[in-house]
């Protein structure tokens, strides 16, 4: 499974996030080719200002 | 209208007091003094702003509620001549070169929570009456008969005149008001009004709308004070509109300390937002309504009187849609500088309905609101639908959110059977029936039919709905979406603990002003145990309310954000911006702070509110409850919508698999776990803020904070003993 993917499956559509894969921030250009493999820590922060 | 019908309009005033004053310079953010009218006696005086004021209050809605504090008792009603009406911009309100800095904060007793009401609001009003000479307005007293009350800030004059011919709404007093006092074209945006309307009149849900003209349109343009009802205290005091005009508004009005500090951040922070804005959030060209697809999106948009978080219709009315319908490239800002500029009109609107149909208007909006509370919450998915809503709420001066939420709460009281045709005259107030709920808008307009009884607001409309329809009053409790006697703002809490606290731990009620975290505690899971959301609920209450002491809107805060922002130790909090703040201030009134000493500001004038609703009968525990609904599912259909997912959190948290259960078996279990959840939250909350177990500020709280007056002292003294007595009584 990529970054991507996983978004997709997430549902997660808002566009200001921020991905981090074992620590590792990854940029939006590399969500595509970012694997994402069994056990990882994955973190999505999303910085939305709401209301 | 022709010159000749304001003429006469002007003819038929009758002056009732004059005051005359010399004309000051602002001073580093100040002006050092406030105006006092009162209606009942036709006193116009100035009052000084102290040093200690400025110091412990700051301005904005410190200044407003420390007057508010003077001018009433325990006892005053919001319909008492001593209710006051307080407008304050606050020190950096009226700086031109930082975007979002033309805000005003406006004070009241609210009619529909009885106590303190504060509502923050854009246009021009707040920064021309700064510049006019005055750090705020303070209006107490009622007039006999219709009143303006015109503040000349550049003939030095204040006058309360009788206007028996000026219309109400205020999309035409608006206008009345600028042909009346712009002697030309160029005037006219020296001028801003404050004015309510009919809906005011006749409910209590009654805003403000502040006005500025819009240069490009020709034309006049408004935002709302929406929260608390203080349209329908200015309508009680019979005034039809409050008038402001200063001539030669420009960059350095506000007298800064440091000009060249608040340009060097003014100059960072717009290059941000155009470089930046149209791939963030696009508020430029949509504004708010970019949230209604997010939240539908992650289930957090108000369906069906917040039943459900999401709706397949939602795309009707999202952000792209209002991109089409808005006007684009025009400078949307609502003061002057202003480069987020998300005030988004649609131009050449017709009306199909009402006392103006026909007519084809500006409409002021919608923002995500207005869009979530009078569509998604009511079933309603027509644009067209909405912009008929937003405008006759904005010109009848009825808070679109309280009209949105209230109406979604009686047409599920409906649709359970608890309404029907003959109680409501004949409308079907299903979801999604905006013909009816649009003729329940004109109905409050009106004064007449069910919307007379609908515009009383849903904490009456429980009682009323239990004692003459028979309704049955617990489940009316767990779905009317009110807490402290004001209606819910437009965002779904069930799956956020946090954000549970943040709407009903809020100083004046479910206003989302106070915190917003539910990505950080729902989605991003940022806030995992009761002490991590405790603190969230202390910074970022304390942070969000600082904006409203200075007279800046918090959209610039965290709706655009550095590129490097994720790099940072805490992007949540968005710490370039949190810095550039802390420069603007300090550029402005020259007095130096860190980052921690805005907390401590806004720590101060949050718990001299609390205390203030204690004066008022409030401010205790018992006043922090919050309907089920905005924890968990009401009914069988709420759970079964979301099944998977609340099963899974009996299995996992609640330790309860379920098995064989019923559904409403499973649901009386989870809302016993989220119950219990709620009041943890709140005691963890209570400890941070260095509350007693009931909610009251200790002394040494009010100590630390300098804010140990005597009489706030005593009374939350009295107030502990008597808990500690009440224990003691019950063993």
């Amino acid at each position: 499974m990529t970054v991507n993917s996983l978004l997709t499956i997430l549902k997660f559509t808002f566009p200001m996030i921020i991905v981090s894969v074992n620590g590792r921030v990854v940029p939006k250009s590399e969500y595509g080719p970012t694997r994402v493999e069994d056990n990882d820590e994955v973190k999505v922060i999303h910085l939305i200002a709401g209301g | 209208m022709s010159t000749k019908d304001i003429q006469e309009m002007r003819q038929a005033h009758e002056v009732q007091a004059e005051f005359d004053y010399e004309l000051g310079e602002v001073e580093k953010g100040y002006t050092n003094r406030t105006l006092y009218v009162n209606l009942s006696d036709n006193t116009i005086a100035s009052k000084p702003v102290t040093q200690q004021m400025k110091d412990i209050f700051t301005g904005g809605k410190g200044f407003g509620l420390w007057l508010l504090w003077n001018g009433v008792t325990g006892d005053t009603k919001w319909n008492d001549p001593e209710n006051e009406i307080v407008i304050s911009s606050g020190p950096i309100g009226g700086t031109t070169q930082y975007p979002g800095s033309g805000k005003s904060l406006v004070v009241s007793l609210s009619p529909t929570t009885h106590s303190v009401i504060d509502s923050n609001v854009g246009g021009h009003f707040g920064p021309l009456l700064k510049f006019a000479g005055w750090d705020a307005l303070e209006i107490q007293g009622k007039a006999e008969r219709d009143v303006i009350v015109f503040i000349d800030g550049n003939a030095g004059k204040v006058t309360i005149e009788e206007a028996p011919e000026e219309a109400v709404d205020t999309h035409l007093i608006g206008e009345q008001m600028m042909e009346m006092f712009a002697k030309t074209d160029r005037e006219k945006r020296d001028i801003s009004t404050v004015s309510a309307g009919s809906g005011a009149d006749h409910t209590l849900i009654g805003c403000l709308n502040f006005s500025w003209y819009d240069v490009r349109r020709k034309s006049v343009r408004f935002k709302q004070a929406g929260r608390g009802g203080i349209g329908t205290v200015l309508r009680d005091k019979k005034i039809k509109a409050l008038v402001v005009k200063y001539s030669g508004s420009k960059g350095v009005a506000n007298n800064p300390a440091d000009r060249g500090r608040i340009s060097r951040v003014g100059s960072k922070i717009n290059k941000e937002i155009r470089d930046y804005d149209a791939v963030q959030n696009k508020m430029r060209n949509v504004g708010t309504p970019y949230l209604v697809s997010i939240m539908n999106d992650y289930d957090l948009l108000p369906v069906h009187n917040f039943k459900f978080g999401s709706h397949p219709e939602a795309e009707k009315i999202a952000g792209d849609v209002w991109e089409k319908r808005f006007t684009q490239g025009l400078p949307d800002g609502c003061w002057l500088g202003c480069t987020m500029s998300c005030s988004h009109a649609v131009d050449g609107y017709e009306l199909r309905t009402g006392p103006y149909r026909g007519q084809v208007v500006i409409v002021d909006g919608p923002e995500y609101e207005t869009t979530a509370g009078c569509g998604s919450n009511c079933g309603i998915f027509d644009p067209d639908a909405l912009l008929e809503i937003n405008f006759y709420c904005d010109t009848y001066g009825i808070d679109t959110i309280s009209f949105g939420t209230l109406t979604a709460f009686v047409m599920e009281c409906y649709e359970a059977g608890i309404l029907n045709e003959e109680i409501t005259g004949g409308l079907e107030l299903s979801f999604g029936n905006a013909v009816a709920a649009i003729e329940l808008l004109h109905q409050m307009g009106r004064g007449e039919g069910f919307g007379l009884i609908a515009g009383q607001g849903i904490r009456r409309l429980k009682q009323i709905f239990a004692q003459e329809y028979g309704g049955d009053p617990q489940f009316m409790h767990d779905i009317g979406m009110e807490a402290k006697g004001l209606e819910y703002s437009e965002y779904v809490t069930k799956e956020s603990l946090a954000q549970q606290g943040g709407y009903g731990l809020a100083s004046k009620g479910p206003q989302h002003d106070e915190a917003w975290l539910i990505f950080m505690d729902m989605v991003n899971n940022q806030l995992p145990t009761f002490e991590d959301k405790a603190e969230a609920l202390h910074y970022f209450p304390m942070w969000r309310t600082w904006f409203g002491l200075c007279g800046l809107c918090k959209l610039p805060w965290n709706d655009i954000v550095p590129p490097d922002n994720a790099e940072t130790d805490e992007p949540p909090k968005i710490p370039e911006h949190v810095q550039n703040y802390v420069e603007l201030f300090s550029g402005v009134t020259g007095r130096e702070v860190t980052k921690e000493d805005l907390i401590t500001m806004s720590e101060t004038v949050y718990n001299f509110q609390r205390v203030f609703n204690l004066k008022m009968g409030f401010g205790t525990r018992e006043h922090d409850a919050i309907p089920y609904r905005s924890m968990g599912p009401v009914t069988v259909e709420e759970y079964e919508s979301r099944a998977e997912r609340y099963d899974k959190q009996l299995k996992e948290l609640v330790r309860d698999d379920a098995e064989g259960k019923t559904t409403e078996e499973k649901m009386a279990a989870l809302r016993a776990y989220r119950e219990e959840q709620y009041e943890k939250l709140i005691d963890a909350v209570y400890k941070r803020r260095g509350w007693t177990p009931n909610g009251i500020p200790t002394p040494e709280t009010l100590k630390r904070l300098h804010i140990d007056f005597p009489d706030m002292v005593e009374l939350v003294r009295r107030h502990i003993e008597q808990r500690q007595q009440e224990r003691d009584d019950t063993g």
